[in-house]
Protein backbone atom coordinates (compact mmCIF):
# COMPACT_ATOMS: atom_id res chain seq x y z
CA UNK A 1 0.00 0.00 0.00
CA UNK A 2 2.85 2.33 -0.68
CA UNK A 3 0.83 4.29 -3.23
CA UNK A 4 -1.91 4.87 -0.66
CA UNK A 5 0.70 6.00 1.85
CA UNK A 6 2.18 8.31 -0.74
CA UNK A 7 -1.24 9.86 -1.33
CA UNK A 8 -2.14 9.98 2.36
CA UNK A 9 1.02 11.99 3.05
CA UNK A 10 -0.18 14.57 0.57
CA UNK A 11 -3.99 14.27 0.64
CA UNK A 12 -6.32 13.01 3.45
CA UNK A 13 -7.74 10.18 1.34
CA UNK A 14 -7.94 7.46 3.99
CA UNK A 15 -9.03 10.01 6.60
CA UNK A 16 -11.94 11.23 4.46
CA UNK A 17 -12.96 7.66 3.59
CA UNK A 18 -12.97 6.69 7.28
CA UNK A 19 -14.78 9.81 8.49
CA UNK A 20 -17.49 9.83 5.84
CA UNK A 21 -17.92 6.17 4.88
CA UNK A 22 -16.29 3.37 6.86
CA UNK A 23 -16.50 5.03 10.28
CA UNK A 24 -19.46 7.33 9.69
CA UNK A 25 -22.06 5.94 12.05
CA UNK A 26 -25.66 6.23 10.87
CA UNK A 27 -28.69 5.11 12.89
CA UNK A 28 -29.43 1.43 12.38
CA UNK A 29 -33.18 1.91 11.87
CA UNK A 30 -33.34 3.68 8.50
CA UNK A 31 -36.45 2.63 6.57
CA UNK A 32 -37.67 2.97 2.98
CA UNK A 33 -37.89 6.77 3.21
CA UNK A 34 -34.13 6.99 3.60
CA UNK A 35 -33.52 5.83 0.05
CA UNK A 36 -34.50 9.12 -1.53
CA UNK A 37 -31.45 11.13 -0.51
CA UNK A 38 -29.02 8.82 -2.28
CA UNK A 39 -31.47 8.45 -5.17
CA UNK A 40 -31.59 12.25 -5.55
CA UNK A 41 -27.79 12.27 -5.70
CA UNK A 42 -27.95 9.51 -8.32
CA UNK A 43 -30.37 11.62 -10.38
CA UNK A 44 -28.08 14.66 -10.16
CA UNK A 45 -25.16 12.62 -11.48
CA UNK A 46 -27.31 11.02 -14.18
CA UNK A 47 -28.69 14.39 -15.32
CA UNK A 48 -25.17 15.81 -15.56
CA UNK A 49 -23.85 12.81 -17.52
CA UNK A 50 -26.80 12.68 -19.96
CA UNK A 51 -26.73 16.47 -20.15
CA UNK A 52 -23.10 16.44 -21.28
CA UNK A 53 -23.94 13.98 -24.07
CA UNK A 54 -26.95 16.05 -25.15
CA UNK A 55 -24.84 19.22 -25.20
CA UNK A 56 -22.54 17.56 -27.73
CA UNK A 57 -25.38 17.42 -30.27
CA UNK A 58 -27.77 20.19 -29.27
CA UNK A 59 -27.71 23.62 -30.97
CA UNK A 60 -28.64 26.59 -28.73
CA UNK A 61 -30.01 28.64 -31.61
CA UNK A 62 -33.65 29.61 -32.15
CA UNK A 63 -33.47 28.48 -35.78
CA UNK A 64 -31.74 25.16 -35.09
CA UNK A 65 -32.69 24.08 -31.55
CA UNK A 66 -35.92 22.22 -32.31
CA UNK A 67 -34.43 20.38 -35.28
CA UNK A 68 -31.30 19.50 -33.32
CA UNK A 69 -33.42 17.76 -30.67
CA UNK A 70 -35.14 15.73 -33.38
CA UNK A 71 -31.70 15.03 -34.85
CA UNK A 72 -30.71 13.62 -31.45
CA UNK A 73 -33.90 11.55 -31.41
CA UNK A 74 -33.45 10.04 -34.87
CA UNK A 75 -29.86 10.29 -36.09
CA UNK A 76 -27.56 10.28 -33.06
CA UNK A 77 -26.83 6.66 -32.05
CA UNK A 78 -28.82 5.99 -28.84
CA UNK A 79 -29.64 9.70 -28.83
CA UNK A 80 -33.33 8.97 -28.14
CA UNK A 81 -32.28 7.00 -25.06
CA UNK A 82 -30.08 9.77 -23.69
CA UNK A 83 -32.73 12.40 -24.40
CA UNK A 84 -35.50 10.38 -22.70
CA UNK A 85 -33.21 9.63 -19.74
CA UNK A 86 -32.68 13.37 -19.37
CA UNK A 87 -36.31 14.41 -19.92
CA UNK A 88 -37.86 11.67 -17.78
CA UNK A 89 -34.92 12.09 -15.40
CA UNK A 90 -36.00 15.66 -14.64
CA UNK A 91 -39.35 14.40 -13.40
CA UNK A 92 -37.80 11.49 -11.51
CA UNK A 93 -35.33 13.90 -9.88
CA UNK A 94 -38.21 16.01 -8.59
CA UNK A 95 -40.06 12.88 -7.48
CA UNK A 96 -37.11 11.72 -5.35
CA UNK A 97 -36.57 15.24 -4.00
CA UNK A 98 -40.25 15.59 -3.03
CA UNK A 99 -40.20 12.21 -1.28
CA UNK A 100 -36.91 13.18 0.42
CA UNK A 101 -38.54 16.40 1.68
CA UNK A 102 -41.64 14.53 2.83
CA UNK A 103 -39.38 12.21 4.81
CA UNK A 104 -38.10 15.26 6.71
CA UNK A 105 -41.68 16.27 7.53
CA UNK A 106 -42.45 12.73 8.71
CA UNK A 107 -39.51 12.32 11.05
CA UNK A 108 -38.61 15.93 11.88
CA UNK A 109 -35.27 15.81 10.09
CA UNK A 110 -35.41 19.59 9.64
CA UNK A 111 -35.57 20.26 13.39
CA UNK A 112 -32.76 21.42 15.68
CA UNK A 113 -29.79 20.82 15.24
CA UNK A 114 -30.32 20.14 11.52
CA UNK A 115 -31.79 23.52 10.49
CA UNK A 116 -28.85 24.36 8.24
CA UNK A 117 -29.12 21.03 6.40
CA UNK A 118 -32.76 21.86 5.75
CA UNK A 119 -31.99 25.42 4.59
CA UNK A 120 -29.26 24.18 2.24
CA UNK A 121 -31.69 21.55 0.98
CA UNK A 122 -34.31 24.19 0.32
CA UNK A 123 -31.79 26.28 -1.63
CA UNK A 124 -31.05 23.13 -3.66
CA UNK A 125 -34.79 22.71 -4.27
CA UNK A 126 -35.17 26.31 -5.50
CA UNK A 127 -32.02 25.98 -7.66
CA UNK A 128 -33.47 22.76 -9.07
CA UNK A 129 -36.70 24.52 -10.01
CA UNK A 130 -34.66 27.20 -11.78
CA UNK A 131 -32.58 24.51 -13.50
CA UNK A 132 -35.75 22.76 -14.70
CA UNK A 133 -37.29 26.03 -15.88
CA UNK A 134 -34.21 27.05 -17.88
CA UNK A 135 -33.85 23.55 -19.32
CA UNK A 136 -37.47 23.43 -20.38
CA UNK A 137 -36.94 26.27 -22.88
CA UNK A 138 -34.08 24.51 -24.66
CA UNK A 139 -36.07 22.07 -26.87
CA UNK A 140 -37.70 25.22 -28.28
CA UNK A 141 -41.10 23.56 -28.49
CA UNK A 142 -44.24 25.64 -28.40
CA UNK A 143 -44.89 24.90 -24.72
CA UNK A 144 -41.22 25.69 -23.93
CA UNK A 145 -41.70 29.04 -25.58
CA UNK A 146 -45.01 30.01 -24.05
CA UNK A 147 -44.16 28.61 -20.63
CA UNK A 148 -41.06 30.80 -20.49
CA UNK A 149 -43.10 33.74 -21.78
CA UNK A 150 -45.64 33.35 -18.95
CA UNK A 151 -43.11 32.81 -16.15
CA UNK A 152 -40.87 35.72 -17.16
CA UNK A 153 -43.87 37.99 -17.60
CA UNK A 154 -44.56 37.39 -13.87
CA UNK A 155 -41.60 39.65 -13.12
CA UNK A 156 -43.57 42.33 -14.94
CA UNK A 157 -46.01 42.35 -12.02
CA UNK A 158 -43.42 43.93 -9.71
CA UNK A 159 -44.42 47.60 -9.37
CA UNK A 160 -42.12 50.16 -10.99
CA UNK A 161 -39.21 48.03 -12.18
CA UNK A 162 -41.29 45.06 -13.39
CA UNK A 163 -41.36 45.56 -17.15
CA UNK A 164 -37.72 46.68 -17.58
CA UNK A 165 -36.68 43.75 -15.35
CA UNK A 166 -38.59 41.21 -17.46
CA UNK A 167 -37.02 42.71 -20.58
CA UNK A 168 -33.55 42.49 -19.02
CA UNK A 169 -34.07 38.81 -18.18
CA UNK A 170 -35.29 38.01 -21.69
CA UNK A 171 -32.70 40.20 -23.42
CA UNK A 172 -35.49 41.11 -25.83
CA UNK A 173 -39.10 42.26 -25.87
CA UNK A 174 -40.27 38.68 -26.33
CA UNK A 175 -38.65 35.28 -25.76
CA UNK A 176 -36.09 35.03 -28.54
CA UNK A 177 -32.71 33.67 -29.57
CA UNK A 178 -31.06 35.92 -26.95
CA UNK A 179 -33.20 34.32 -24.22
CA UNK A 180 -32.45 30.82 -25.48
CA UNK A 181 -28.71 31.46 -25.42
CA UNK A 182 -28.63 32.80 -21.88
CA UNK A 183 -30.95 30.05 -20.61
CA UNK A 184 -28.60 27.53 -22.19
CA UNK A 185 -25.67 29.09 -20.33
CA UNK A 186 -27.59 29.01 -17.02
CA UNK A 187 -28.81 25.46 -17.59
CA UNK A 188 -25.48 23.86 -18.52
CA UNK A 189 -23.02 25.93 -16.48
CA UNK A 190 -24.34 28.19 -13.74
CA UNK A 191 -26.94 25.99 -12.08
CA UNK A 192 -25.16 22.63 -12.36
CA UNK A 193 -22.10 24.20 -10.69
CA UNK A 194 -24.30 25.74 -8.04
CA UNK A 195 -26.17 22.48 -7.47
CA UNK A 196 -22.94 20.48 -7.15
CA UNK A 197 -21.61 22.97 -4.59
CA UNK A 198 -24.88 23.06 -2.63
CA UNK A 199 -25.18 19.26 -2.55
CA UNK A 200 -21.59 19.09 -1.24
CA UNK A 201 -22.44 21.58 1.51
CA UNK A 202 -25.70 19.72 2.26
CA UNK A 203 -23.74 16.51 2.87
CA UNK A 204 -20.94 18.25 4.84
CA UNK A 205 -23.57 19.77 7.14
CA UNK A 206 -25.30 16.39 7.46
CA UNK A 207 -22.09 14.61 8.41
CA UNK A 208 -21.30 17.27 11.02
CA UNK A 209 -24.50 16.67 13.02
CA UNK A 210 -25.28 13.12 11.87
CA UNK A 211 -28.43 11.67 10.40
CA UNK A 212 -31.84 11.79 12.03
CA UNK A 213 -33.86 8.55 12.03
CA UNK A 214 -37.49 7.37 12.01
CA UNK A 215 -37.63 7.62 15.82
CA UNK A 216 -36.37 11.21 15.75
CA UNK A 217 -33.99 10.68 18.66
CA UNK A 218 -30.24 11.38 18.85
CA UNK A 219 -28.14 8.22 18.60
CA UNK A 220 -25.12 10.22 19.80
CA UNK A 221 -26.61 10.31 23.32
CA UNK A 222 -25.85 6.61 23.76
CA UNK A 223 -22.22 5.84 23.07
CA UNK A 224 -20.13 2.82 24.02
CA UNK A 225 -16.69 3.03 25.69
CA UNK A 226 -15.01 3.68 22.28
CA UNK A 227 -17.26 6.66 21.65
CA UNK A 228 -19.28 4.88 18.95
CA UNK A 229 -23.09 5.29 19.08
CA UNK A 230 -24.57 1.96 20.19
CA UNK A 231 -27.49 2.39 17.78
CA UNK A 232 -25.22 3.35 14.90
CA UNK A 233 -23.81 1.21 12.12
CA UNK A 234 -21.00 2.21 9.73
CA UNK A 235 -22.35 3.80 6.55
CA UNK A 236 -20.06 1.53 4.56
CA UNK A 237 -20.78 -1.33 4.03
CA UNK A 238 -24.27 -1.34 5.58
CA UNK A 239 -25.91 1.63 3.92
CA UNK A 240 -23.89 1.51 0.71
CA UNK A 241 -25.33 -1.98 0.20
CA UNK A 242 -28.84 -0.88 1.19
CA UNK A 243 -28.69 2.14 -1.13
CA UNK A 244 -27.45 -0.04 -3.98
CA UNK A 245 -30.57 -2.15 -3.58
CA UNK A 246 -32.66 1.05 -3.66
CA UNK A 247 -30.88 2.15 -6.82
CA UNK A 248 -31.68 -1.19 -8.49
CA UNK A 249 -35.41 -0.95 -7.72
CA UNK A 250 -35.55 2.73 -8.66
CA UNK A 251 -33.73 2.19 -11.95
CA UNK A 252 -36.16 -0.60 -12.86
CA UNK A 253 -39.08 1.84 -12.48
CA UNK A 254 -37.21 4.69 -14.13
CA UNK A 255 -36.11 2.65 -17.15
CA UNK A 256 -39.57 1.11 -17.53
CA UNK A 257 -40.90 4.66 -17.98
CA UNK A 258 -38.05 5.60 -20.34
CA UNK A 259 -38.57 2.55 -22.54
CA UNK A 260 -42.34 2.15 -22.54
CA UNK A 261 -44.06 5.44 -21.61
CA UNK A 262 -41.51 8.28 -21.84
CA UNK A 263 -44.28 10.89 -22.15
CA UNK A 264 -46.25 9.33 -19.28
CA UNK A 265 -49.49 10.50 -20.83
CA UNK A 266 -48.25 14.08 -21.17
CA UNK A 267 -47.08 14.35 -17.54
CA UNK A 268 -43.36 13.99 -18.25
CA UNK A 269 -43.26 15.29 -21.84
CA UNK A 270 -46.08 17.51 -23.02
CA UNK A 271 -47.80 17.01 -26.39
CA UNK A 272 -47.63 20.69 -27.27
CA UNK A 273 -43.86 20.57 -27.02
CA UNK A 274 -43.63 18.38 -30.09
CA UNK A 275 -44.59 21.41 -32.17
CA UNK A 276 -41.86 24.03 -32.71
CA UNK A 277 -42.00 27.37 -30.90
CA UNK A 278 -44.40 29.70 -32.69
CA UNK A 279 -44.87 33.28 -31.56
CA UNK A 280 -48.19 33.46 -33.45
CA UNK A 281 -49.71 30.30 -32.00
CA UNK A 282 -50.48 30.35 -28.28
CA UNK A 283 -51.32 26.87 -26.91
CA UNK A 284 -54.90 26.69 -25.54
CA UNK A 285 -53.62 25.89 -22.02
CA UNK A 286 -50.14 27.00 -20.99
CA UNK A 287 -49.02 24.80 -18.10
CA UNK A 288 -45.64 23.95 -16.61
CA UNK A 289 -44.69 20.34 -15.86
CA UNK A 290 -46.20 18.62 -12.81
CA UNK A 291 -43.39 19.47 -10.38
CA UNK A 292 -44.09 23.20 -10.64
CA UNK A 293 -47.90 23.07 -10.95
CA UNK A 294 -48.70 23.30 -7.20
CA UNK A 295 -47.18 26.80 -7.22
CA UNK A 296 -48.75 27.61 -10.57
CA UNK A 297 -52.13 26.74 -9.03
CA UNK A 298 -51.47 29.10 -6.14
CA UNK A 299 -50.52 31.85 -8.59
CA UNK A 300 -53.74 31.38 -10.52
CA UNK A 301 -55.89 31.02 -7.39
CA UNK A 302 -55.42 34.70 -6.52
CA UNK A 303 -58.06 36.37 -8.68
CA UNK A 304 -59.06 39.20 -6.38
CA UNK A 305 -58.70 42.35 -8.45
CA UNK A 306 -59.72 44.58 -5.52
CA UNK A 307 -56.37 43.91 -3.82
CA UNK A 308 -54.05 46.95 -3.94
CA UNK A 309 -51.67 46.49 -6.86
CA UNK A 310 -53.95 43.99 -8.61
CA UNK A 311 -54.48 40.23 -8.52
CA UNK A 312 -51.41 39.37 -10.61
CA UNK A 313 -49.01 41.01 -8.14
CA UNK A 314 -50.61 39.22 -5.18
CA UNK A 315 -50.63 35.96 -7.10
CA UNK A 316 -46.88 36.28 -7.61
CA UNK A 317 -46.43 37.15 -3.93
CA UNK A 318 -48.53 34.15 -2.86
CA UNK A 319 -46.54 31.87 -5.16
CA UNK A 320 -43.24 33.16 -3.79
CA UNK A 321 -44.50 32.92 -0.22
CA UNK A 322 -45.60 29.32 -0.82
CA UNK A 323 -41.98 28.39 -1.50
CA UNK A 324 -40.48 30.65 1.18
CA UNK A 325 -42.73 29.03 3.83
CA UNK A 326 -40.68 25.84 3.61
CA UNK A 327 -37.55 27.70 4.73
CA UNK A 328 -39.15 28.56 8.08
CA UNK A 329 -40.30 25.03 8.91
CA UNK A 330 -37.58 24.29 11.51
CA UNK A 331 -38.75 27.27 13.55
CA UNK A 332 -42.49 26.92 12.92
CA UNK A 333 -42.53 23.40 14.34
CA UNK A 334 -42.73 23.64 18.14
CA UNK A 335 -43.47 20.02 19.04
CA UNK A 336 -41.48 18.37 21.84
CA UNK A 337 -40.81 15.34 19.66
CA UNK A 338 -39.49 15.10 16.11
CA UNK A 339 -40.90 11.90 14.67
CA UNK A 340 -44.47 11.37 13.53
CA UNK A 341 -44.34 8.13 15.53
CA UNK A 342 -44.61 10.10 18.78
CA UNK A 343 -46.72 13.01 17.62
CA UNK A 344 -50.45 13.40 18.27
CA UNK A 345 -53.32 13.38 15.80
CA UNK A 346 -53.17 17.15 15.15
CA UNK A 347 -49.85 17.09 13.29
CA UNK A 348 -50.74 13.84 11.54
CA UNK A 349 -54.01 15.34 10.31
CA UNK A 350 -52.44 18.59 9.16
CA UNK A 351 -49.59 16.78 7.40
CA UNK A 352 -51.94 14.43 5.55
CA UNK A 353 -54.19 17.35 4.63
CA UNK A 354 -51.15 19.23 3.36
CA UNK A 355 -49.98 16.30 1.21
CA UNK A 356 -53.44 15.86 -0.31
CA UNK A 357 -53.66 19.63 -0.90
CA UNK A 358 -50.22 19.73 -2.51
CA UNK A 359 -51.16 16.90 -4.88
CA UNK A 360 -54.54 18.50 -5.61
CA UNK A 361 -52.94 21.88 -6.37
CA UNK A 362 -50.46 20.07 -8.60
CA UNK A 363 -53.26 18.38 -10.50
CA UNK A 364 -55.29 21.59 -10.80
CA UNK A 365 -52.24 23.45 -12.10
CA UNK A 366 -52.50 21.38 -15.27
CA UNK A 367 -56.23 22.06 -15.73
CA UNK A 368 -58.27 24.99 -16.93
CA UNK A 369 -59.35 27.01 -13.84
CA UNK A 370 -62.83 27.55 -15.28
CA UNK A 371 -63.60 23.84 -15.68
CA UNK A 372 -64.95 21.34 -13.17
CA UNK A 373 -62.45 18.48 -13.06
CA UNK A 374 -62.94 17.25 -9.48
CA UNK A 375 -66.25 17.18 -7.65
CA UNK A 376 -68.80 20.00 -7.76
CA UNK A 377 -66.85 23.26 -7.76
CA UNK A 378 -64.88 24.93 -10.51
CA UNK A 379 -61.16 24.21 -10.41
CA UNK A 380 -60.57 27.80 -9.32
CA UNK A 381 -62.61 27.33 -6.14
CA UNK A 382 -60.70 24.12 -5.33
CA UNK A 383 -57.40 25.93 -5.91
CA UNK A 384 -58.51 28.72 -3.55
CA UNK A 385 -59.49 26.17 -0.90
CA UNK A 386 -56.11 24.52 -1.47
CA UNK A 387 -54.32 27.84 -1.05
CA UNK A 388 -55.95 28.38 2.35
CA UNK A 389 -55.06 24.87 3.57
CA UNK A 390 -51.53 25.20 2.18
CA UNK A 391 -50.78 28.35 4.16
CA UNK A 392 -52.72 27.17 7.21
CA UNK A 393 -50.39 24.16 7.43
CA UNK A 394 -47.42 26.50 7.83
CA UNK A 395 -48.87 29.50 9.64
CA UNK A 396 -50.85 27.52 12.23
CA UNK A 397 -47.97 25.11 12.82
CA UNK A 398 -46.60 26.88 15.95
CA UNK A 399 -50.07 26.51 17.47
CA UNK A 400 -51.09 22.97 16.56
CA UNK A 401 -47.66 21.45 17.15
CA UNK A 402 -47.65 22.90 20.67
CA UNK A 403 -51.23 21.83 21.41
CA UNK A 404 -50.61 18.35 20.04
CA UNK A 405 -50.53 15.57 22.64
CA UNK A 406 -47.25 13.81 22.00
CA UNK A 407 -46.11 10.42 23.25
CA UNK A 408 -42.81 10.05 25.13
CA UNK A 409 -39.79 9.29 22.98
CA UNK A 410 -37.89 6.06 23.68
CA UNK A 411 -34.28 6.18 24.91
CA UNK A 412 -33.01 3.89 22.19
CA UNK A 413 -34.08 3.49 18.57
CA UNK A 414 -36.45 0.61 17.94
CA UNK B 1 -47.82 4.13 9.38
CA UNK B 2 -47.35 0.53 8.43
CA UNK B 3 -44.97 -0.55 5.72
CA UNK B 4 -47.89 -1.49 3.46
CA UNK B 5 -49.38 1.98 3.72
CA UNK B 6 -46.06 3.58 2.87
CA UNK B 7 -45.63 1.35 -0.14
CA UNK B 8 -49.17 2.11 -1.27
CA UNK B 9 -48.45 5.81 -0.96
CA UNK B 10 -45.34 5.51 -3.11
CA UNK B 11 -47.12 3.39 -5.69
CA UNK B 12 -50.01 5.84 -5.84
CA UNK B 13 -47.58 8.73 -6.25
CA UNK B 14 -46.01 6.96 -9.19
CA UNK B 15 -49.22 5.74 -10.79
CA UNK B 16 -51.75 8.50 -10.20
CA UNK B 17 -50.36 10.93 -12.81
CA UNK B 18 -50.78 8.29 -15.51
CA UNK B 19 -54.37 7.62 -14.47
CA UNK B 20 -55.27 11.28 -14.30
CA UNK B 21 -53.73 12.13 -17.62
CA UNK B 22 -56.41 10.61 -19.83
CA UNK B 23 -59.16 12.59 -21.50
CA UNK B 24 -59.08 15.12 -24.32
CA UNK B 25 -61.21 18.04 -25.40
CA UNK B 26 -62.38 17.01 -28.86
CA UNK B 27 -64.58 14.09 -29.85
CA UNK B 28 -62.18 12.01 -31.88
CA UNK B 29 -62.66 8.65 -33.51
CA UNK B 30 -60.16 6.26 -32.04
CA UNK B 31 -57.71 4.32 -34.14
CA UNK B 32 -55.38 1.53 -33.14
CA UNK B 33 -51.93 1.77 -34.71
CA UNK B 34 -49.96 -1.42 -34.29
CA UNK B 35 -46.33 -0.33 -34.33
CA UNK B 36 -45.25 -3.98 -34.64
CA UNK B 37 -47.13 -4.42 -37.92
CA UNK B 38 -44.34 -3.40 -40.31
CA UNK B 39 -46.42 -4.22 -43.41
CA UNK B 40 -49.09 -1.76 -42.35
CA UNK B 41 -46.48 0.88 -41.52
CA UNK B 42 -44.79 0.38 -44.93
CA UNK B 43 -48.14 0.85 -46.73
CA UNK B 44 -48.61 3.99 -44.65
CA UNK B 45 -45.18 5.28 -45.68
CA UNK B 46 -46.07 4.59 -49.32
CA UNK B 47 -49.33 6.56 -48.99
CA UNK B 48 -47.49 9.33 -47.17
CA UNK B 49 -44.79 9.89 -49.81
CA UNK B 50 -47.38 9.71 -52.60
CA UNK B 51 -50.11 11.92 -51.18
CA UNK B 52 -48.61 14.12 -48.48
CA UNK B 53 -44.93 14.62 -49.18
CA UNK B 54 -45.39 16.98 -52.14
CA UNK B 55 -46.83 19.84 -50.07
CA UNK B 56 -45.95 18.78 -46.51
CA UNK B 57 -42.38 18.02 -45.51
CA UNK B 58 -41.22 15.59 -42.85
CA UNK B 59 -37.95 17.42 -42.57
CA UNK B 60 -36.79 15.97 -39.24
CA UNK B 61 -36.80 12.48 -40.77
CA UNK B 62 -34.30 10.93 -43.18
CA UNK B 63 -35.34 8.40 -45.85
CA UNK B 64 -32.59 6.14 -44.54
CA UNK B 65 -33.90 6.34 -40.97
CA UNK B 66 -37.45 5.53 -42.12
CA UNK B 67 -36.22 2.62 -44.22
CA UNK B 68 -34.20 1.21 -41.33
CA UNK B 69 -37.13 1.53 -38.90
CA UNK B 70 -39.63 -0.02 -41.33
CA UNK B 71 -37.15 -2.69 -42.50
CA UNK B 72 -37.17 -1.57 -46.15
CA UNK B 73 -34.08 -2.41 -48.22
CA UNK B 74 -32.32 0.42 -50.06
CA UNK B 75 -33.26 -0.53 -53.69
CA UNK B 76 -36.95 -0.77 -52.70
CA UNK B 77 -36.68 2.56 -50.89
CA UNK B 78 -35.04 4.34 -53.84
CA UNK B 79 -37.50 2.92 -56.39
CA UNK B 80 -40.77 3.22 -54.52
CA UNK B 81 -40.49 5.87 -51.86
CA UNK B 82 -37.90 8.45 -52.90
CA UNK B 83 -39.50 10.84 -55.36
CA UNK B 84 -38.08 14.09 -54.07
CA UNK B 85 -34.53 13.12 -53.12
CA UNK B 86 -31.39 11.65 -54.67
CA UNK B 87 -29.70 9.97 -51.73
CA UNK B 88 -31.18 7.80 -48.94
CA UNK B 89 -29.37 9.93 -46.38
CA UNK B 90 -31.36 13.04 -47.27
CA UNK B 91 -34.04 14.60 -45.10
CA UNK B 92 -37.64 14.21 -46.26
CA UNK B 93 -38.02 17.77 -47.47
CA UNK B 94 -40.14 19.12 -50.34
CA UNK B 95 -39.37 21.24 -53.39
CA UNK B 96 -42.25 23.68 -53.07
CA UNK B 97 -40.99 27.11 -51.99
CA UNK B 98 -42.56 28.64 -48.90
CA UNK B 99 -43.51 31.83 -50.79
CA UNK B 100 -45.33 29.79 -53.43
CA UNK B 101 -47.13 27.77 -50.78
CA UNK B 102 -48.26 30.96 -49.11
CA UNK B 103 -49.52 32.36 -52.39
CA UNK B 104 -51.37 29.19 -53.32
CA UNK B 105 -52.81 28.03 -50.00
CA UNK B 106 -52.57 31.11 -47.78
CA UNK B 107 -50.33 29.22 -45.34
CA UNK B 108 -47.19 27.13 -45.52
CA UNK B 109 -48.30 23.51 -45.06
CA UNK B 110 -46.94 22.43 -41.67
CA UNK B 111 -44.13 19.91 -41.29
CA UNK B 112 -45.62 16.51 -40.49
CA UNK B 113 -42.65 14.76 -38.80
CA UNK B 114 -44.17 15.12 -35.35
CA UNK B 115 -47.90 15.53 -35.93
CA UNK B 116 -48.62 12.05 -34.56
CA UNK B 117 -46.89 13.11 -31.35
CA UNK B 118 -48.27 16.62 -31.00
CA UNK B 119 -51.86 15.87 -32.06
CA UNK B 120 -52.00 12.11 -31.74
CA UNK B 121 -53.01 9.30 -34.17
CA UNK B 122 -56.71 9.69 -33.31
CA UNK B 123 -56.66 13.29 -34.44
CA UNK B 124 -54.98 12.44 -37.78
CA UNK B 125 -57.39 9.56 -38.38
CA UNK B 126 -60.42 11.74 -37.66
CA UNK B 127 -59.06 14.70 -39.61
CA UNK B 128 -58.40 12.71 -42.79
CA UNK B 129 -61.97 11.35 -42.69
CA UNK B 130 -63.68 14.66 -41.88
CA UNK B 131 -63.42 16.48 -45.22
CA UNK B 132 -66.64 17.47 -46.95
CA UNK B 133 -67.63 19.35 -50.09
CA UNK B 134 -68.02 23.10 -49.50
CA UNK B 135 -68.32 25.38 -52.55
CA UNK B 136 -67.77 28.51 -50.47
CA UNK B 137 -64.07 27.78 -49.81
CA UNK B 138 -61.22 28.39 -52.30
CA UNK B 139 -60.40 24.69 -52.56
CA UNK B 140 -64.01 23.52 -52.62
CA UNK B 141 -63.42 21.45 -49.47
CA UNK B 142 -63.88 22.01 -45.79
CA UNK B 143 -63.32 19.91 -42.67
CA UNK B 144 -65.54 19.38 -39.61
CA UNK B 145 -62.55 18.85 -37.31
CA UNK B 146 -60.52 21.74 -38.76
CA UNK B 147 -63.02 24.39 -40.00
CA UNK B 148 -61.84 26.57 -42.94
CA UNK B 149 -58.88 24.29 -43.49
CA UNK B 150 -56.58 25.55 -46.28
CA UNK B 151 -55.97 22.08 -47.70
CA UNK B 152 -58.19 20.25 -50.20
CA UNK B 153 -59.34 16.65 -49.69
CA UNK B 154 -56.26 14.87 -51.00
CA UNK B 155 -57.62 11.37 -50.41
CA UNK B 156 -60.80 12.28 -52.29
CA UNK B 157 -60.37 9.52 -54.87
CA UNK B 158 -60.44 6.96 -52.09
CA UNK B 159 -63.28 8.32 -50.03
CA UNK B 160 -65.51 9.90 -52.67
CA UNK B 161 -67.46 13.12 -52.42
CA UNK B 162 -68.67 13.75 -48.90
CA UNK B 163 -71.70 15.90 -48.20
CA UNK B 164 -72.27 17.64 -44.86
CA UNK B 165 -75.61 16.95 -43.24
CA UNK B 166 -76.31 19.07 -40.18
CA UNK B 167 -78.72 17.64 -37.66
CA UNK B 168 -79.86 19.21 -34.45
CA UNK B 169 -80.87 17.05 -31.50
CA UNK B 170 -82.45 17.79 -28.20
CA UNK B 171 -80.35 16.17 -25.55
CA UNK B 172 -80.43 15.85 -21.79
CA UNK B 173 -79.02 18.66 -19.68
CA UNK B 174 -76.01 16.61 -18.66
CA UNK B 175 -74.59 16.68 -22.17
CA UNK B 176 -75.97 20.10 -23.11
CA UNK B 177 -72.49 21.24 -24.00
CA UNK B 178 -72.62 19.16 -27.16
CA UNK B 179 -76.22 19.91 -28.14
CA UNK B 180 -75.33 20.18 -31.81
CA UNK B 181 -73.60 17.31 -33.43
CA UNK B 182 -71.98 17.43 -36.82
CA UNK B 183 -71.75 14.34 -38.90
CA UNK B 184 -70.18 13.98 -42.27
CA UNK B 185 -71.64 11.40 -44.61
Amino acid sequence: MSLLNWIDDRFPLTKVWQEHMAQYYAPKNFNIWYYFGSLSLLMLVLQIVTGIVLTMHYKPDADLAFASVEYIMRDVPAGWFVRYLHGVGASMFFLTVYLHMFRALLYGSHRHPRELIWLLGMVIYVALMAEAFFGYLLPWGNMSYWGAQVIISLFGAIPGIGEPLAEWIRGDFVISDATLNRFFAFHVILLPLLLALLVYLHIVALHKVGSNNPDGIEIKKNKDKDGIPVDGIPFHPYYTVKDTFGVAVFMAVFLAIVFFVPELGGWFLEKDNFAPADILQTPPDIVPLWYLTPYYSILRAVTFEWLPGGAKLWGVIAMGAAIVMFFFLPWLDRAKVRSIRYRGWLYKTFLMLFVVTFLMLGYLGTKNPGHVDIFWFKNLIWAQIGLVIYFAFFLLMPIYTRLDRTKPEPDRVR
Amino acid sequence: MSMIKKLLLIVSLLVSPALLASGGGENLDSVYINLADKGSLRRGAHTFVNYCLSCHAASYMRYERMAADLEIDTPTLVENLMFAADKPGELMTINMASEDAKAWFGVVPPDLSLTARSRGPDWIYTYLRSFYRDESTPTGWNNTLFPSVAMPHVLYEWQGCVKLILMSHTVSASSAASSRSYRAR
